[in-house]
């Protein structure tokens, strides 16, 4: 394998969590900050499986393939999944709240939410 | 011996009884789930106990379904009790355990998801203090913070803003994930998620610019959990949506947790392969904690909304605990751990005390109660202990705490340390011993309404009885003789010896992958009580009674310092400019923050 394309899944995620960063900063709209964290969020499964990834290395699941075969790290595959449902669970906490802001306020620019000053 | 087992159960115990509640029928009597959920809450911390007790001679470890180290390696998860660990989550088990008594009669319809949700919170703490394992920290992290967000938003009927809970969710989120990008680091260097096996690994393979950033990731991560600045504006936003009695754990455990976990972190992991680098982390903790603790002091001293008034002085306060630990010394973490136990104590009783204004006189703002609350007197004496306390008066654990941070400074060549720090807690002081006599002896003019800016922060709360239930003033005044209780000089000998144990990787590191313990850790014994002490302790409170007096005699009066009549380029405007409320801008200063502490890492550490 290049260098270039072992380097690859942490150039993507360097990406992502840069670009997620970006969108939440500049955000004009609610659900598109809360589906930018998400893509922010997203990076770290990528990291993940990245760091775990081994060359011709096979699912960590050992049940059909003789025993020597190189598999992939199954730790950090393991803490992917658990990553996706934690992600899940935010996402699906913070969509409510942007429900209940626009019931509220009834916007959901975050510009124009009065902020609590001071 | 099988105290181990105690391990698991600190947060299994919750967990399960969180999980019955919310499968019972909706039916069951309200009392049955109070009383469920304060004994799940009150074993906690019973067996949080226990565990410190056994654990002062070396820490117990409980490997998960027995997966112990085989061949020299680890492959199973340990959750490591050793008495600092067990110590804090015993404070949250008491602290849960009030706040859920002082709720029976603060709500009075209330369905079993608060009790649910409390308790999961509890859990998630317990699990998140004990685990010796980046990764399952970062599972317990997000399992905590979940349920805090939702306890956040639980409520939500009445008019608050609720862009609190946004701004809270959205923060922490980010900072869970850089934590596990960091942790991430460390696995891919080290080949393991066990803080000690790959503290070991590291220190044998050297340090290079990867784990310096890994360090300085988890940092930011942890650091905005603990709400340092410059990310610590979503604790005062949280506060003015969450429920009153939530708001004691979010300022007496969740934010003290963050320091705690980035002590543990660094010790195991980092402490060792950036070891010729004390003095330069040391300056740089410092000056975190210090210009944390001065910025939201100040802020603290500018709000009349008693909640985030509060929510400014936890902050200020987590900037000396910071301090403390910044030292890097196993005395200034013990001084760190004493002023977080005496700091529990007193803030949950004044959150409880604003519960009981709240529930009475539905207004949590000090110029909307001004006089208001002359008829308790008993409510009002506690309020402003609770002042002086915060301050740093004798006998509380903020005094003895104080004093082992003071001379912990002294010895690490930081010899201004104690003085700084005894500003920063005076002028906190001040703030609520100015609040407590304006409300409750109506000192001073009342401010003129402002038809611009209605109430900001109403809990949903029931309709009132006349009378203060005794189940609410009783909790808060147990809490501020518990907080004075944790002065004892006894506290001060187990801290010390608790966080000599904490601070020794090699002790930590025998418990977990066995092999030999060399020796008991050596434990610098310091007396937190002399005559100097109490009379600088006597002097503090001194100066936050008179600063207290002084500024409710001339709040509310026009052109009285902090009131928007300033001028455009005063610094204290700039300051409510910078807590804007508004969620892309914190999103900025995080990333300036994190970006800030990445590069400062990298030019000091390597």
């Amino acid at each position: 394998m290049t260098a270039v394309a072992g380097a690859l899944p942490y150039v993507v995620a360097a990406f992502l969590l840069c670009a997620g960063w970006y969108g939440m900063a500049t955000s004009r709209n609610l659900l598109h900050l809360v589906t930018c964290l998400s893509v922010l969020h997203s990076s770290t499964y990528l990291l993940l499986l990245g760091v775990g990834y081994r060359a011709e290395g096979t699912a960590p699941i050992y049940d059909d393939v003789p025993v020597g075969t190189p598999g992939v790290d199954p730790v950090v595959q393991a803490l992917a999944v658990t990553d996706i449902v934690v992600g899940a669970a935010v996402l699906a906490l913070l969509l409510a709240l942007v429900m209940q802001v626009h019931k509220r306020h009834g916007t959901i620019d975050p510009q124009a939410l009065r902020g609590m000053d001071g | 011996m099988t105290t181990h087992a105690f391990a698991p159960l600190t947060f299994a115990v919750p967990l399960i009884v969180a999980a019955l509640l919310r499968a019972a029928p909706t039916a069951i009597p309200r009392r049955v789930a109070d009383v469920a959920a304060v004994v799940a809450a009150a074993v906690s911390a019973l067996l949080a106990t226990a565990l410190a007790w056994a654990s002062t001679e070396a820490p117990i470890v409980h490997w998960v379904g027995g997966w112990r180290p085989q061949g020299g390696s680890v492959v199973g998860i340990p959750l490591v009790a050793d008495p600092l660990a067990s110590g804090l989550i015993a404070l949250a088990g008491v602290l849960t355990a009030a706040v859920l008594i002082f709720s029976w009669r603060y709500y009075r319809t209330v369905g079993t998801l608060y009790h649910t949700l409390t308790l999961v919170f509890l859990g998630g703490f317990a699990g998140f203090v004990m685990a010796a394992d980046l990764f399952t920290m970062f599972v317990f992290l997000e399992l905590m913070s979940i349920a805090a967000y939702a306890l956040t938003g639980f409520k939500i009927e009445a008019d608050v803003p609720l862009t609190g809970a946004l701004n809270f969710a959205v923060t922490n989120t980010i900072g869970a994930v850089l934590f596990l990008v960091g942790g991430t680091m460390i696995y891919a260097r080290a080949g393991t998620p066990n803080i000690a096996e790959a503290g070991q690994r590291l220190a044998g393979a050297g340090t290079d610019e990867l784990v310096v950033v890994a360090f300085a990731l988890i940092m930011t991560g942890l650091f905005v959990k603990a709400a340092l600045l410059p990310f610590h504006f979503w604790h005062a936003d949280s506060h003015a949506v969450a429920p009153t009695p939530i708001c004691v754990l979010f300022g007496c455990v969740l934010i003290e947790v963050g320091i705690f976990a980035a002590a543990r972190v660094h010790v195991g992991v980092f402490a060792e392969v950036l070891g010729a680098d004390t003095g330069a982390l040391q300056a740089v903790l410092l000056t975190v904690g210090l210009v944390t603790g001065a910025v939201t002091a100040v802020m603290c001293v500018l709000q009349s909304h008693l909640k985030r008034l509060l929510a400014f002085s936890s902050i200020a306060h987590v900037g000396i605990v910071t301090a403390g630990w910044g030292l890097l010394t196993s005395a200034g973490l013990a001084g760190a751990a004493v002023y977080v136990a005496g700091h529990g104590f007193v803030k949950a009783a004044l959150f409880l005390l604003v519960g009981i204004l709240l529930h009475h006189l539905d207004s949590v703002d000090e110029a909307q109660l001004h006089g208001r609350a002359r008829g308790s007197p008993a409510a009002g004496g506690l309020f402003v202990a609770g002042g002086l306390a915060l301050a740093g008066m004798p006998p509380f654990g903020m005094f003895t705490g104080k004093a082992l941070i003071d001379s912990a400074g002294k010895d690490a060549g930081v010899a201004w340390l104690g003085t700084a720090v005894l500003a920063i807690a005076a002028v906190t002081g001040a703030a609520v011993v100015r609040a407590g006599l304006r409300i409750y002896a109506g000192v001073g003019a009342p401010a003129p309404r402002d038809p611009d800016r209605p109430d900001e922060s109403e809990d949903y709360v029931d309709h009132a009885p006349a009378r203060t239930p005794r189940t609410m003033i009783v909790t808060a005044a147990v809490l501020m003789i518990a907080g004075a209780a944790t002065g004892a000089p006894q506290l001060v000998t187990a801290a010390e010896h608790a966080a000599g144990l904490f601070v020794d990787a090699d002790v930590q590191a025998a418990a977990v992958l066995g092999g030999d313990q060399a020796g008991t850790p050596s434990v610098d014994r310091t007396s937190a009580w002399s005559a100097d002490s109490v009379i600088e302790g006597m002097l503090a409170a001194a100066v936050a009674l008179g600063l207290g007096i002084v500024t409710a005699r001339r709040a509310g009066a026009p052109g009285a310092w902090g009131t928007e009549s300033a001028s455009p380029y005063s610094p204290v405007r700039w300051l409510r400019l910078m807590h804007s409320g508004r969620i892309t801008d914190y999103v900025v200063w995080l990333c300036i923050g994190c970006a800030v502490l990445v590069s400062t890492s990298l030019l000091a550490l390597r």
